[in-house]
């Protein structure tokens, strides 16, 4: 009998970190790792992660698409940047190699995060394995055919074999994930916080706010309004609800913190301000804990509507709810706004 | 969101198994981490999108048992799968798969292809052949 393959990080000398969106969580315990600890919502802020867009020539499972979360991998990369952390991604062309390049990397007592697809991951519950491929976990520890995992997601460390741990990293379908893993090279001894924080809230209220087509931020939530009134004349009551409970489902999905991370971001400004010593933030923190709520009371709407979808006046219905999304969509960019002129003006530009 | 606002609707679909993070203000007007079992707006989407599904898997069930299609139709449909996604797992042509719902193009699927089909979908290569009774 071979010898049992031990390597990795020790259990003990790991720290597991639950966190609500997993590729922050990802970024905070390699960072961790690496001696840098920051909370989740300071990455999710730094990395500029407040997004909206609804792109109906991008589908999923036949419907389109409505993401809270820009591009997978963008809240990292920007992070990076802004803090001058060095990071290695690979991309490989099939399964072995990509398993050969993370024993090598465990071999060295390197903890490497993975982008995987959810739909085979067996600890998940049934309700929620989709065909969705943006998943992100770390990997620490390798005992023969057994890998040990930390998804952020989950409270405890899990396993998986080398066979499962596989067919995750090349599920197939929308944005196939290829192998790709991830790892922390250097992080600088004296990041530049403050600076980070500021441009990460700068350009964050540029996306929002000033990306010139009208699928995305501000613009993007009035343009899912327009169309989501259309949705029970165009598509009949039963698709009109499920397309509507999609919306829903992206916005409370596994990891957003609730609200589409709209909570997330206000935690973010919270801790902003304390670092930054500046009160403005404070009342900042509280106004995008309020706009929260309303994405929350769209929900509570939008599932009562999904829930009765064969009452009679469901158009009317849809009206109401996309009125509320406008609502949401006028508060959100008052907002930002406002917050945009305050991160120039202590940028000095 | 407070604290003692954050929802703990448990239902059957979260069962226990996992928890959701918030964001929420405390007491002293932190923002801390909360957990939560469920929420009610959201437990009902996720049921909804689930019927949806089963109800798909449900009429591939019932069109086995009419003979107009093959068990591999009921199995992508359980694995939320279509033809472009199971191609892109097993590698084979979708209009091979296409054929091969089809009890005809059933009959003559190779023995490395039932391999290959119940990698994909997670089965056991003779459960390929089977449907469950109700």
């Amino acid at each position: 009998m071979p010898e049992q393959v031990l390597a990795g990080v020790p259990r003990e000398l790991f720290t597991h970190i639950s966190s609500a969106h997993c590729e922050n969580g990802a970024i905070a315990v390699l960072l961790h790792h690496k001696g840098l600890s920051l909370s989740e919502p300071l990455i999710f802020g730094i990395g500029g992660g407040l997004f909206f867009s609804h792109m109906p020539f991008v589908r999923l499972h036949g419907m389109p698409v409505t993401s809270f979360r820009p591009l997978p991998g963008q809240i990292f990369r920007r992070l990076s940047r802004r803090l001058g952390i060095r990071v290695v991604t690979r991309r490989f062309r099939n399964p072995e190699e990509a398993m050969d390049a993370l024993d090598a990397n465990l071999a060295q007592g390197i903890p490497t995060a993975c982008l995987v697809g959810v739909f085979h991951l067996p600890y998940f519950p049934p309700h929620y394995r989709f065909h969705f491929n943006a998943h992100n976990l770390v990997v620490f520890l390798r005992e023969g055919h057994r890998y040990y995992i930390s998804d952020p997601v989950m409270p405890e460390v899990t396993t998986l074999t080398r066979d499962e741990l596989a067919l995750v990293r090349f599920a197939k379908g929308t944005a196939a994930p290829r192998g790709k893993m991830y790892w922390i090279e250097e992080v600088p001894e004296n990041p530049p916080l403050r600076q980070a924080i500021l441009r990460g809230i700068r350009r964050n209220m540029y996306d929002m706010l000033a990306i010139p087509l009208p699928f995305f931020g501000v613009k993007g939530i009035r343009y899912l309004a327009r169309r989501m009134q259309q949705w029970p004349r165009r598509l009949g009551s039963r698709r009109a609800a499920l397309y509507l409970g999609q919306v829903v489902r992206m916005q409370e999905e596994i990891g957003t913190g609730g609200a589409g991370f709209r909570y997330m971001y206000a935690a973010f400004l919270s801790e902003a301000g304390r670092l930054l010593r500046d009160e403005d933030f404070r009342s900042f923190a509280l106004e995008m804990n309020h706009i929260g709520d309303l994405w929350r009371q769209f929900a509570i709407e939008a599932a009562r509507l999904c829930k009765n979808r064969h009452s009679e006046n469901i158009c009317s219905g849809y009206i109401s709810v996309a009125h509320y999304l406008r609502l949401i969509a006028d508060a959100e960019e008052a907002f930002y706004k406002k917050v945009w002129h305050k991160a120039r003006v202590l940028l000095g530009s | 969101m407070r604290k003692e606002e954050v929802p703990q609707d448990e239902d059957l679909i979260n069962a226990g198994l996992r928890k959701d993070i918030y964001y929420a203000l405390d007491e002293n007007g932190e923002f801390v981490q909360v957990l939560s079992t469920g929420w009610d707006a959201k437990n009902t989407v996720i049921l909804q999108a689930w019927e949806a599904v089963q109800e798909g898997v449900e009429a591939a069930r019932q069109a086995v048992l009419r003979g107009e299609a093959s068990p591999l139709l009921y199995h992508i449909r359980r694995c939320q799968m279509d033809v472009k996604l199971l191609s892109d797992y097993t590698g084979f042509s979708k209009s091979k798969i296409r054929r091969h719902c089809t009890p005809r193009g059933f009959k003559k699927i190779s023995y490395e292809e039932v391999q290959c089909y119940a990698r994909a979908l997670g089965i056991k290569p003779e459960q390929l052949y089977h449907i469950p009774d109700a």
